[in-house]
Order: structure tokens, then sequence, then C-alpha cells
């Protein structure tokens, strides 16, 4: 959308560039559909009702759409978590997490736990990936004191068993992905009902 | 001066109670209006301001309409303008108009219980 004069271009490209900083997690498609979305709601704010001259006409129209770090984070946080159940893929999952877990605390709470099993779902993988590289320091460990340990473990007593051998491997990759799968499957049942007016 | 605190007071728990009313019904007006007619985001807004007097904050009516949208009860089209900038346009879904007479049936319930309700001796 181009406007008559310097200034009203330069004032909308200042409030473009807050929308494009915070829009910029979305995907490509999202991003340009919110941007039309806004040029046309500004045109036709200012299109009905004009201040004077178009500067004031502009500052008007987006004091009455008001704020976008307000209104956009609700839209970016819904699409980035729509975009992250669609994919499953670990990047958009841990964005839309992130971005999820600041709004309210019941919410928060379990975005915090989904973030705690992906974290966990990692860790295994990880783990599991290691332990030909370090095989007597990661496994699945007990001893008769009530050790029970799986993953890196340090200072590893006499006494204490590791169960799984090189079969830790496929065990802990298997162990991951049903985490990962199920998480994210679990992901589709939080709510995203959060009403602002 | 006691009394106009009170009074103060009151008008308070009013106007916070209204605006929960408001954020309770605000996706069912928006259902209503839309199975009226498609509308672009402007315009719903107008339509809200004139026919309900909610003037809500405008940005906030798209994080609604996105919500709206994810839970497929509308659809959205863009169409071309001769001013060159394109409008978006919303519609109710079949599943939507499906959900609204539910809405419907329900609001028409809980108005007549509470009408019953207020009739009732002290």
């Amino acid at each position: 959308m181009k406007l008559q004069t310097d200034n009203a271009n330069k004032i909308l490209a200042l409030y473009y560039n807050r929308v494009h900083h915070i829009i910029k997690p979305l995907a490509e498609t999202d991003r340009q559909e919110i941007t039309m979305e806004l040029a046309s709601h500004i045109y036709e704010s200012m299109a009905r009702n004009p201040q004077g001259d178009e500067v004031t006409t502009l500052l008007y129209a987006l004091e009455k759409l008001g704020q976008p770090e307000t209104f956009l984070y609700d839209v970016v946080a819904e699409r980035k978590l729509h975009q992250a159940r669609k994919t499953f893929n670990p990047i958009h999952l841990a964005s839309a997490v992130a971005l999820n877990i600041g709004r309210g605390f019941a919410k928060g709470i379990l975005f915090f736990v989904v973030g705690t099993v992906y974290i966990i779902s990692f860790a295994c993988a990880a783990t599991a990936l290691l332990k030909p590289f370090f095989p007597n320091k990661i496994g699945l460990y007990t001893n008769s004191n009530g050790l029970f340990a799986a993953g890196w473990v340090t200072n590893i007593a006499p006494g204490t068993t590791e169960w799984l051998g090189l079969w830790f491997t496929p065990v802990f990759i298997i162990l991951a992905v049903l985490l990962y799968v199920i998480n994210t499957l679990l992901l589709k049942l939080i709510p995203t009902t959060k009403t602002t007016i | 001066m006691y009394i106009a605190l009170l009074c103060y007071m009151n008008m308070i728990f009013v106007d916070k109670w209204k605006s929960q009313v408001k954020k309770g019904v605000l996706e069912y007006i928006i259902l209503i209006l839309l199975h009226q007619t498609e509308l672009y985001g402007y315009e719903l807004l107008d339509k809200l301001k004139d026919t309900t007097g909610y003037d809500v904050a405008e940005g906030t009516i798209y994080p609604l309409l996105n919500r709206l949208k994810d839970e497929k009860l509308i659809t959205s089209y863009w169409k071309e303008m001769d001013s060159g900038v394109p409008r978006k346009y919303y519609k109710m879904t079949d599943e939507g108009i499906a959900i609204l007479a539910h809405m419907q049936a329900y609001w028409i319930e809980l108005n007549n219980n509470i009408f019953t309700l207020s009739k009732q001796p002290q």
C-alpha cells in the first residue's frame, strides 16, 4: 500500500517493521496473509475516517487498530502452534511452545510440561546416538542400593549393573520417537481459546 | 460521600461484569453476523458496533477470526477491489452454521431460564 506523502509512508513503514518483527516466526504464506489483511484494514479505516491531512488520518487509523505487539501475539502463537501440529517439525514445535508458554498461567504450565517432555525426548535420542562412542558411560543402570539411572552416568559404583548394552541405542531411539509423537498428539488437545476485547 | 463511593464501586462491578459478558458472547455475535452476510474485517467491526454497540479494539478481531477459521466454522477468500487494495472476506462454513444453531438454541434456553428465575417471588 502506497500513500501520497513521504511522512505518511515513513510512519506506515515503521508500523510494518514492527509487524514484520512479530510475525517473523511464521511461514511465508501466513506472513503475507497477515500483512495484506492489515494493509486492507488500514486502507478501509483511512477511507472511512478522514482526519484532515493524510498523516493524521493514518495515525488515527493505526491508533484504532492497536499495538501490533499486543493483538498479533495471539495470532502468531496460534498460527505457529497450528503449523507445529501439522508438520511435527521440531523447530516449529520449539518455537510454538516458547510462544505459548506465556499465554496465561494454566496454559503456561501445560506448555511447560509439553516442553519438558520434548527435552526428555531429545535427551533420549542424543544419549542413544552417543552410546556406541561411550559404551561404559551411557546405559540403563541399577544396583542393590536402589540406583535406577538412564543416560550418562558418572562414578559408577561397584555392583552396578547395566542392562541394555548396545541395545540401549535402538531402545532409546524408539522411546524418543514415541515420546515425541505422543507429546505432539497431546499438543493438539490443548485448547487455544483466549478472547480479549 | 459513603453512598457516592458505594455507587462508584457498584458501577465498577457492573462494568467488569459487562466486559465479561461481552467476551463470552463476542464469537457468537460474529457468527450471527457472518451467517447473515459475508463480511471483511473492517466491515465486521462496523456491523458489530452498529448492531450491538460493541466498540471492540480493532486489532483484536483478527485473532478471533483466525481462531474461528482454525475451528473450521468460517472460511475466507480475497477479493480484488478497484482501489487496488484487496479485501479479505469471511463467510460461514456448513459446520459453522450447524454450530451456530446449537449456540442459538442454548442462548434461547439460557435466556428463558434467567427470565423465569428473575420473575420468581423473593
